[in-house]
């Protein structure tokens, strides 16, 4: 897919996207509401026609083509079951749309295999309303996958599901995509969901692709600041750059001098940047007492624990170091922390190693 | 007993005065075209002689096969044009969808008499002047257009089909845009998802527009009256019966009208209601309700 655009009116939807997918990719578009992500699925659906650009599949290039020509199929947000069909026929009706259609025979088989694939032998003759939402779910998903489409889009199909339903259906989605090698495009607003499964993410905001990637690229090397302060939490800390290492060397507007991986994207020497550090990969003592933090450890400062949270797993101090600003830690909850651990307002040194603090550039990719 | 009180009591014996106004007429005409002897006021027995004397009578089977033939005939008409009319509409940009919407309103509330009268000089005027072309066409064995069961069923399907387009648009507008999107995902060609999903979503609403229309036109006296020429409808048979002198016949036809008309809507609020459940809010329901009032 190469440099799709779109406007509804005066909004620009997508300013410029694109990407390649290795067959049987697993690609989720992951970005809040409003971020273009359901926009570029409908042009990729075809029920949407770009302004600019192409869509290839394959060699094809499908931007122009209506739906029912694309060799592409979609799961759609609320499932669009058709209410006047049974489950049977509904997972059914991409067969028998086929010029020449299957024979009935093998459509009983295709249904049956496809209703098996999604654990709901049996449930044929049900009429989608009598389903729950898992189960509609599953059907809309059976659907979609029985013309073995060359691409499976998913917009948020687990959106309108609880928790762990949603956790359950993650895990199924997975390997279902496994089995049928078909490429997945996944929208999602929710990192977990798009993390969980995917081989591939795309930051979306404001009609762009900030970042493309694997999850753990995403996570440990966002490459822009909006990426960073999206996905998870991060401490970022603004400064200038002062050489471009490695390890990079960054004075922060407070003062201090740290040192930090290179940002992946082009930068000069003197511009604008900023020094971002997990919650996690920070360490923290009580003062006075040395030496629980690495020895390599590259930074160190002290502070003081004005706040503390509780989350179960994890306990979240916010720090205050006079030397950098306030910095948000998450230590997990090995030794029952919530009571034995530093309270608040007690002295406390801080600190990490270079490898976990990332310079990011402020510049954002050109369009 | 506090005033409150006493108000109450009057709202509520008000209430059951209404009703008694409103339906103790017609509940004359039914008891009435049930009673043995000839004259009203004056109950001797039960007897459905009245029925057989009407089911006897030859000028009523004629004018009852008259009355179903317009009802069937203008019914599909409208069905036809109505559905075909909304789902025109739905697609349309809003200023031409809004100026359409507002002319069919307009036709639904145009009193009967209007629409008799303009039908009628329209008619006449069109057939002077097309019949000298026909003639001049044709000179052997010219044909006549004349008023008749035509001009009748083209002016009922012409306000009905309106009803029938409301029905239809209320329904669409209800129903779910994705599963067109889905159906064309699937594969299906425009056509096929306009056979395949946009027709069944809608068949409550055609269902019932269909039925609403026959009833309209079943028990219409206006319109046919100005535009049926020679023709006598159900409803014009028992206006002219009516002149020669009350007969228990004639409550038996009123009855016979107001059963089919009665079944009819039920049966349109039935289909409109419980059959479109599962897709659509059940303003249909309430469509059938406020398009019967008129």
């Amino acid at each position: 897919m190469v440099d799709l655009r779109k406007r509804f009116g005066d909004v620009q939807a997508l300013a410029g996207v694109s990407f390649r997918l290795e067959p049987g990719t697993f690609y989720a578009l992951l970005g809040p509401s409003g971020c273009g992500k359901t926009t570029l699925l409908r042009l990729l659906a075809g029920f949407e026609q770009p302004d600019q650009g192409s869509i290839l599949i394959g060699d094809e290039d499908v931007a122009g083509v209506p739906p029912y020509r694309r060799p592409v199929n979609t799961v759609f947000q609320h499932y669009a079951l058709f209410p006047h069909m049974d489950v049977a026929r509904n997972v059914g009706y991409g067969l028998r749309q086929q010029k020449p259609a299957p024979g009935r025979d093998e459509q009983t088989r295709r249904i049956d295999q496809a209703l098996e694939l999604v654990r709901l032998q049996g449930f044929g003759h049900r009429r989608s309303w009598e389903l729950s939402g898992g189960q509609q779910q599953r059907v809309a998903l059976a659907r979609a996958i029985i013309n073995r489409p060359t691409v499976l889009l998913l917009d948020e199909p687990l959106g309108a599901l609880d928790l762990k339903l949603r956790r359950e259906m993650q895990v199924e989605l997975k390997q279902l995509q496994g089995q049928l090698g078909i490429t997945f495009i996944f929208v999602t607003h929710d990192q977990d969901e798009a993390f969980s499964m995917a081989d591939r993410v795309a930051v979306m905001h404001d009609g762009r692709i900030l970042q493309d990637g694997p999850p753990s690229a995403i996570y440990d090397r966002p490459a822009d600041p909006w990426v960073a302060s999206f996905i998870g939490q991060m401490n970022v800390l603004p400064g200038q750059l002062e050489e471009l290492g490695p390890p990079a060397v960054m004075r922060l507007d407070r003062g201090p001098v740290l040192h930090g991986e290179p940002p992946g994207t082009p930068i000069g020497i003197g511009e604008r940047a900023l020094l971002a550090v997990r919650p996690e990969r920070i360490w923290l003592t009580r003062a006075g007492r040395n030496g629980t933090g690495p020895e390599h450890a590259g930074t160190r400062f002290e502070g003081r624990i004005v706040r503390t949270v509780f989350l179960g797993d994890t306990v979240e101090h916010v720090v205050d170091a006079p030397a950098v600003g306030t910095l948000v830690i998450s230590a997990p909850n090995v030794e029952g922390q919530g009571t034995a651990g530093p309270v608040m307002g007690e002295e406390v040194v801080v600190g990490w190693t270079d490898d976990a603090a990332r310079i990011i550039s402020e510049r954002r990719p050109g369009p | 007993m506090s005033l409150q009180r006493w108000i109450d009591r009057g709202l509520r014996w008000w209430t059951v005065g209404v009703y008694v106004f409103l339906f103790l007429p017609i509940v004359v005409v039914i008891v009435f075209s049930f009673n043995e002897g000839r004259h009203v006021a004056q109950i001797t027995g039960f007897s459905l002689r009245w029925y057989e004397e009407a089911w006897n009578d030859q000028f009523v089977l004629r004018a009852l096969r008259t009355s179903l033939t317009i009802a069937l005939v203008s019914a599909v008409i409208a069905t036809i044009i109505g559905t075909l009319s909304a789902i025109a509409m739905h697609g349309a940009r809003p200023a031409v969808r809004m100026t359409f919407e507002l002319l069919i309103y307009i036709a639904i509330i145009v009193p009967g008499i209007v629409i008799g009268i303009s039908t009628l000089i329209f008619a006449v005027t069109a057939f002077d002047l097309v019949n000298p072309v026909l003639a001049s066409l044709l000179p052997d064995r010219p044909p006549q257009l004349t008023l008749g069961l035509g001009t009748v069923i083209a002016a009922h399907a012409m306000f009905t089909s309106a009803i029938v387009n409301v029905l239809v648009r209320t329904r669409m507008a209800g129903m779910d845009r994705t599963l067109v999107e889905a159906s064309s995902d699937l594969y299906a060609s425009p056509w096929r998802t306009f056979r395949q999903v946009t027709i069944p979503q809608l068949r409550p609403a055609i269902v019932a527009g269909f039925l609403l229309a026959f009833t309209f036109s079943f028990d219409d006296f206006i319109v046919a009256f100005f535009t049926t020429g020679q023709d006598q409808t159900l409803p014009i048979f028992l206006f002219a019966s009516i002149r020669r002198g009350v007969t228990p016949v004639v409550n038996a036809i009123a009855t016979v009208l107001l059963t089919v008309t009665i079944s009819s809507l039920v049966l349109a609020w039935f289909v409109a209601v419980r059959r479109g459940r599962h897709a659509a809010p059940e303003s249909t329901g309430a469509e059938v309700a406020a398009a019967a009032e008129p």
